[in-house]
């Protein structure tokens, strides 16, 4: 799991900063770290559930539009009462992150029913 | 030597999201990810989303609209759909990139996407087929198909995203619990962009009938999942399709239009040329296929198919899709060109999809790649961008700016940079004064608004409207009509008017000389002064409005 995130942010890296070479390499690094904490991370733990049905490629690439659907409803429901960017950054992430974790954690002989 | 199809297959897929990126956005940005000033941008609706993103970081929140592009009332809630704002205020939050930038990469970075997406839809097929389709995608950045980029349909693509990701979900209907995930997708879609999101509900109709059909029973099983993620689709996207209910649905709603309203920006079958013609027969060979009953076909099929309901009075709403037909039936192409390939021994065949599949991406990459230098910086200079960046500082937040002839000028969304209150000259008016040989005082001048209804709240529990426009001192919020009436005459005195802004040149000479003699009759007028210039944009603010504010100059003097 660690390696297959750690393999995509590299990637996410490596082709922003191909299709954007004069940029500095701090911007590219920051665009991709936001692109993967809002849009990969969260699609990557709520697919979890699902892993053993899809491919890697699959999984990976379907990762993109979950984790950006979870954090473009979720969001904007939290702005709609009030909870501002800088807090739905931090919290929506997480929640998803936890979500992952507690599949792990089912899915795992020992603790599974 | 034996390679690793997986490893292969995902080396292809990197090298697409390179070229794809570059293409669409490396090279038209120089290969730079900040810029002075919005660069790339082609038409207001592009301005709009822009200026919409950055309100919405300044708010820290996707809830109401600036109250710059509605009049000047506050707390007007944004009638569009939110999710572009959502991810691109944040993504420019985190970055420290300007919103200007964010947003268009957002939608450049959705696109590819939605590429990669059908990629996965068609891969259930076949990953042959998939990987000599996935090059087809990169037409997206040339030709018509363009325009959905550069002219600002980035909602529209927001929509298109999630529907696709939605099919593939479709697709996999049959894995447990799939009702969350489809529920998450169609609820995501409803918010990117309605329509995408009622197509898809047709979409499952159809499924639902056809399924019915084929095996002569209701098929319980697919209709409870539909019914589950429906529900939680609605669930999830229901503050933004209650905000579109009272506003988009009452003012637009079913528009009636069976032409496409995009004139010859509209594609039709002869702009897909050879490659048309190899979809076509990938059509046919996949219609007398023994292999027919194939999800990916049927969603191409039904996609291509709603393109053209404009026919049926969706205008635009339908005939958008056409620039996706790239995407669309890139399948078709991938099955033709896999068909071709069937010929070759079966042990070398595997290779020859990698190297097909390169070949076309190098030849496709190659049909839509513009160097840098060739590139078309857009509507934006930044002359006019410093100078809106000086009024958002310098003029107070209630003044209104009235806006001289000039290029960018006339994209009425490319003035809420400003963000003031801003109203565009009509050059018919000039015309006719030109016409006259004389320098006139009444001009009109159109308010620079995007919104058809001004949803606000008339009680805690309902919502109301906001019907004069601009703002006057007793508008209130009141339920029942949503139309707006304008609150000021349309032609004006310029001499009633406190700032006028100017531009020094543009593409129609006579124009913006004509707006600069109208400027140089202020300043001779003795009741104006000069309080903002660069080379080429000039601010001049009344002294004293209401009073005869032009000098004795006529066009022969000027």
């Amino acid at each position: 799991m660690g390696m297959e995130l750690g393999i995509m942010f590299i990637l996410l890296v490596l082709i922003i900063k191909i299709a954007f070479f004069k940029e500095s390499i701090v911007t590219a690094l920051r665009l991709a770290l936001a692109l993967f904490w809002l849009g990969f991370i969260p699609g990557y733990a709520l697919l979890l559930y699902w892993k053993h049905h899809l491919g890697n490629i699959e999984y990976m690439i379907m990762s993109w539009p979950v984790g950006l659907a979870y954090w473009g409803i979720f969001g904007y429901m939290l702005g709609y009462v009030g909870v501002v960017f800088a807090v739905q950054i931090i919290l929506l992430p997480i929640i998803a992150l936890a979500i992952g974790l507690y599949v792990i954690y089912r899915e795992n002989p020992k603790h599974s029913s | 030597m034996k390679v690793s199809f997986a490893y292969t297959e995902a080396a292809i897929v990197v090298v697409f999201c390179c070229v794809f990126l570059i293409s669409g956005l490396g090279s038209p940005w120089a290969h730079t990810l900040r810029h002075d000033f919005p660069y790339g941008y082609g038409a207001s609706d592009a301005f709009f989303h822009q200026s919409v993103t950055e309100y919405m970081k300044e708010q820290g929140r996707v809830k109401y609209t600036p109250p710059y592009e509605v009049g000047g009332y506050d707390n007007v809630y944004d009638a569009h759909p939110p999710i572009l704002f959502q991810i691109a205020a944040p993504l420019s939050i985190m970055t420290g990139i300007e919103t200007y930038d964010t947003v268009l990469f957002t939608a450049v970075f959705l696109l590819l996407l939605s590429g990669l997406v059908m990629y996965c839809i068609i891969r259930a097929h076949s990953t042959s087929i998939a990987l000599l389709a996935l090059p087809v995608t990169l037409l997206m950045l040339g030709g018509k198909s363009l325009i959905a980029l550069k002219w600002g349909y980035w909602l529209f693509i927001a929509g298109v995203f999630f529907m696709l990701a939605a099919f593939w979900m479709l697709s996999k209907r049959d894995v447990k619990h799939s009702w969350v995930l489809l529920g998450l997708l169609l609820g995501a879609t409803a918010v990117a962009h309605i329509p995408e999101f009622v197509f898809l509900g047709i979409f499952m109709a159809l499924m639902l009938l056809w399924e019915v059909y084929k095996h002569k029973k209701l098929p319980i099983a697919t209709l409870k999942t539909f019914i589950i993620a429906g529900v939680l689709a609605v669930i999830l996207a229901a503050f933004s399709i209650n905000i579109f209910i009272a506003t988009f649905a009452k003012t637009e709603g079913y528009r009636g239009v069976t032409d496409t309203q995009l004139g010859t920006t509209a594609m039709t079958l002869v702009d897909l040329g050879w490659i048309g013609l190899i979809c076509l027969a990938g059509l046919v060979l996949f219609l007398i296929s023994k292999k027919k009953n194939s999800m990916v076909a049927e969603i191409a099929v039904f996609l291509f198919i709603i393109s053209f309901l404009n026919l049926l009075g969706l205008g635009k709403r339908a005939a958008t899709h056409r620039w996706f037909w790239y995407i669309y039936l890139c399948f078709f192409f991938g099955y033709a060109v896999y068909f071709a390939l069937s010929f070759i021994k079966k042990e070398w065949r595997t290779y020859a999809v990698y190297a097909a599949s390169l070949f076309l991406l190098a030849g496709f990459a190659y049909a839509v790649y513009v160097p840098s230098e060739k590139q078309w910086p857009g509507v934006m200079d930044k002359y006019n961008w410093e100078s809106f960046t000086w009024i958002q500082k310098n003029i107070p937040e209630d003044a209104q700016i009235f806006y001289w002839y000039g290029d960018a000028l006339q994209q009425g969304a490319v003035l809420y940079n400003a963000q003031h209150i801003g109203y565009k000259i009509n050059p018919e008016y000039i015309g006719k004064a030109i016409q006259e040989r004389r320098v006139a005082r009444v001009y009109a001048f159109g308010l620079a608004d995007s919104y058809a209804a001004y949803l606000c709240d008339a009680t805690p529990f309902s919502y109301g409207y906001y019907i004069v426009n601009p703002k006057t001192r007793n508008a209130t919020c009141m339920k029942g009509s949503s139309v707006i009436t304008p609150s000021v005459p349309y032609e004006r005195d310029i001499c009633e008017n406190e700032y006028h802004y100017f531009n020094a040149q543009s593409s129609n000479e006579p124009l913006s000389q004509y707006s600069l003699i109208v400027r140089q009759a202020l300043l001779e007028g003795n009741m104006s002064e000069e309080i903002y210039r660069n080379d080429l944009v000039s601010i001049i603010k009344l002294k004293q409005t209401g009073v005869d504010c032009i000098g004795n100059i006529t066009l022969s003097t000027a």
